[in-house]
């Protein structure tokens, strides 16, 4: 995968499943998009939720991660 | 991005950030009770009456509040939208601070009255008013307005930011066991970027919001004028026709919608000699954009009716995405949770820096300590 979808992908399709399910119970009418609008909206949180749970951090971290294996830590020291 | 490009967008993040992040910090935690508003108001102990029509003398509801409350008047009438019940203000001129309010809850079916504390006072009032304005008026809302412009800022430059900073990553990567630093900035990267759209829809929307008194004005100045002058001379001034006549008149010209509020002669929303009556759709959206119609406060015939101007449509739309108050309870938990998240970007930001300084501190101490030697 190329590094610009792998950064960007998940938060793109974040931030349009949200912009979806802000407008979908807006302008939509009746039960199913406002379910549509709950499932949408429910999204950022359950990535957070999966992204935070034990597993995920077992996997990927203390170890450094990048194509080099080596963190540099330049970005942190940006902050 | 160059490595200048990256610490201008770093000094830009930051500043923008910290000066707001307290009054960002505010709005987050008072608007969290504000979003339950409905759960957590009074019962208003409704029966169901038969039909649930509104048949009731509005009238009689009027003549009822004023004697409650001798010497003042009746400035507006506030419908709701969910529940069959009007607001009934007395006030003591047409032009008193909505804060000064006294309100009478009446069921619009029976014409029974309901007790209720005021809305003006206790723990949710507190809540709204540090959220509109913090007690300041008109320029405490601006001043507000001015925050969430610099929390846009904050947004879209920490977007800005996520690229260079989470580059030799996979998306939602929190790294532990190498530093509390780091564990804070992935989680406030993470936590950032999922809430973007959201965060930044609310962010605007209440920037819009804030703008609901210039809004206002403008309207009052163009459309109201303009409305009122399509009227004929009023014959007899002192004539009152009755608010039921008027809504009946009002009903039969604007088929299909719902009032939402009457605004007296000699309000800021009315003329001298007009009542102003805002109605509204029934669909999610168009229940939230107010179409004003004009009467002829003698007579009782529709004067004008027009659609709002298209800044008062961005304003009213802009209110759901900003309340989060269209979609049920489950959208107000969603949001509630949404809400909570954002809570936890500010703080972490807030710790991001404060450990940045402290180290620099630390560093430079050292560095005197050493030299001192």
């Amino acid at each position: 995968m190329s590094g610009f979808r792998r950064q960007w992908l998940w938060p793109l399709i974040l931030a349009a499943s949200t912009v979806f399910g802000l407008v979908a119970a807006l302008v939509g009418e009746g039960a199913v998009w406002l379910g549509l609008s709950w499932a949408t909206l429910s999204m950022p949180l359950l990535t957070i939720l999966r992204c935070l749970t034990p597993s995920r951090r077992d996997d990927k971290s203390p170890s450094v991660v990048g194509r080099s294996g080596k963190w540099s830590g330049s970005e942190d020291r940006r902050w | 991005m160059t490595p200048r490009t990256v610490r201008v967008w770093s000094w830009i993040h930051r500043w923008s950030s910290l000066v707001c992040t307290v009054f960002a910090l505010l709005l987050c935690l008072t608007g969290l009770p504000l979003i339950f508003k409905d759960e957590l108001g009074p019962d208003l102990g409704l029966e169901n009456a038969a039909g649930g029509a509104a048949t009731a003398s509005l009238e009689s509801m009027i003549s009822r509040a004023q004697a409650a409350r001798p010497g003042q008047v009746v400035p507006y009438l506030f419908f709701d939208r969910d529940q069959p019940i009007v607001k009934v203000p007395t006030s003591p001129s047409m032009t008193s601070d909505p804060a000064s309010f006294h309100y009478q809850v009446f069921d619009i079916r029976t014409g029974r009255q309901i007790d209720v504390p005021q809305p003006n006072e206790g723990f949710m009032y507190v809540m709204l008013r540090l959220h509109l304005d913090l007690f300041a008026g008109v320029k405490g809302t601006l001043f507000l307005g001015l925050m969430g412009v610099l929390l846009v800022v904050a947004i879209g430059s920490g977007v800005a930011l996520y690229g260079p900073f989470t580059r030799r990553f996979d998306f939602g990567v929190v790294r532990r066991g190498s530093g509390r630093h780091r564990t804070w900035l992935d989680l406030h990267n993470l936590l950032g970027i999922v809430t973007l759209a959201w965060f930044g829809v609310v962010s605007f929307t209440g920037v819009i919001n804030t703008l609901a008194a210039p809004i206002e004005l403008a309207w009052q100045a163009n459309q109201l004028v303009e409305m009122s002058s399509q009227a004929k001379p009023v014959e007899n001034e002192d004539r009152r026709a009755s608010i039921d006549d008027v809504l009946r008149e009002v009903r039969a010209a604007v088929p299909g919608m719902n009032v939402m509020t009457v605004a007296f002669p000699g309000t800021p929303f009315a003329t001298p000699s007009h009542v102003a009556v805002f109605l509204t759709g029934s669909t999610p959206l168009t229940s939230r954009i107010l179409k004003p119609a004009l009467v002829d406060a003698s007579s009782g015939a529709v004067v004008a009716v027009r659609d709002m101007p298209w800044y008062a449509t961005a304003l009213f739309t802009s209110q759901p995405l900003h309340f989060g108050d269209y979609g049920g309870l489950p959208l107000k938990i969603i949001w509630a949770l949404l809400d909570v998240v954002t809570i936890v970007v500010l703080i972490s930001g807030l710790y991001l820096w404060w450990g940045k300084r402290r180290r620099r501190s630390g560093v430079a101490a050292s560095e005197v300590s050493e030299h001192g030697r």
